[in-house]
């Protein structure tokens, strides 16, 4: 059975493969991706996250915002 | 527009936040928390005992940079809710003005605040520091 861990591992893997391609039309959106397709792209997270609770009930689905620039954890850099 | 003011303490600025829940736009129940501002943070986040409180589940990986390098870590999507100054200071009994969903990170546990204010949330807010230790804070 299926894992949200291993849903949003794969997801992840399959995104980033896809990302160059994404980045051109879609920077700054969020992806919402289901076994490893991305379902639709998303202009902030609450709308991808709650069609993802619309349309997947079971909870297995994942979102990435299309970037390729690390998050900087501030303060916490040195914790 | 709704303003907050406060004064720091010298060492960092904490201020009453709210954390809510993203996947029920209707859902304004909160957990409040102390929360630092943190104008060197990408993003906002929280800390494993709000996520737990919230039961909030991870939607996401992301890649942050640290003092200690660059690590995968999981990305919660959920709401920050800020006060507005009542007569005596920000009022935590009544209802916050919240922010669009974000999506933050969850951090390790600090003594000192429970949710960190990041760019993500600031970037939509007036924030002023003055040298006398007043701030303020204006959002909405």
């Amino acid at each position: 059975m299926t894992t949200l861990r291993s849903e949003i591992d794969a997801n992840f893997d399959s995104f980033q493969r896809q990302l160059q391609a994404s980045l051109a039309r879609h920077r700054g959106e969020y992806a919402l991706l289901r076994h490893g397709e991305i379902v639709k792209f998303f202009v902030d997270p609450g709308a991808a996250l709650t069609a993802g609770v619309k349309h997947f009930p079971d909870g297995m689905f994942s979102i990435q915002e299309v970037s390729d620039e690390p998050l900087d954890l501030g303060v916490w850099s040195h914790a | 527009m709704p303003e907050l003011n406060w004064r720091h303490n010298g060492r960092r600025i904490v201020i009453p936040a709210a954390i809510l829940r993203a996947d029920n736009p209707a859902d304004l129940s909160y957990e409040t928390v102390t929360a630092l501002v943190d104008t060197g943070a990408t993003s906002s986040g929280i800390m494993p005992h709000v996520v737990e409180t919230l039961a909030l589940l991870p939607h996401s990986k992301r890649l942050v940079k640290g003092a200690h390098g660059e690590a995968m870590v999981d990305g919660f999507v959920f709401r920050v809710g800020l006060f507005a100054d009542s007569d005596c200071g920000a009022s935590t009994t009544a209802l916050p003005y919240v922010f669009d969903a974000i999506m933050g990170l969850r951090f390790s546990p600090s003594e000192h605040f429970a949710a960190i204010i990041g760019m993500d949330i600031l970037s939509q807010c007036d924030f002023l520091v003055a040298r006398n230790g007043s701030c303020r804070l204006t959002f909405g």
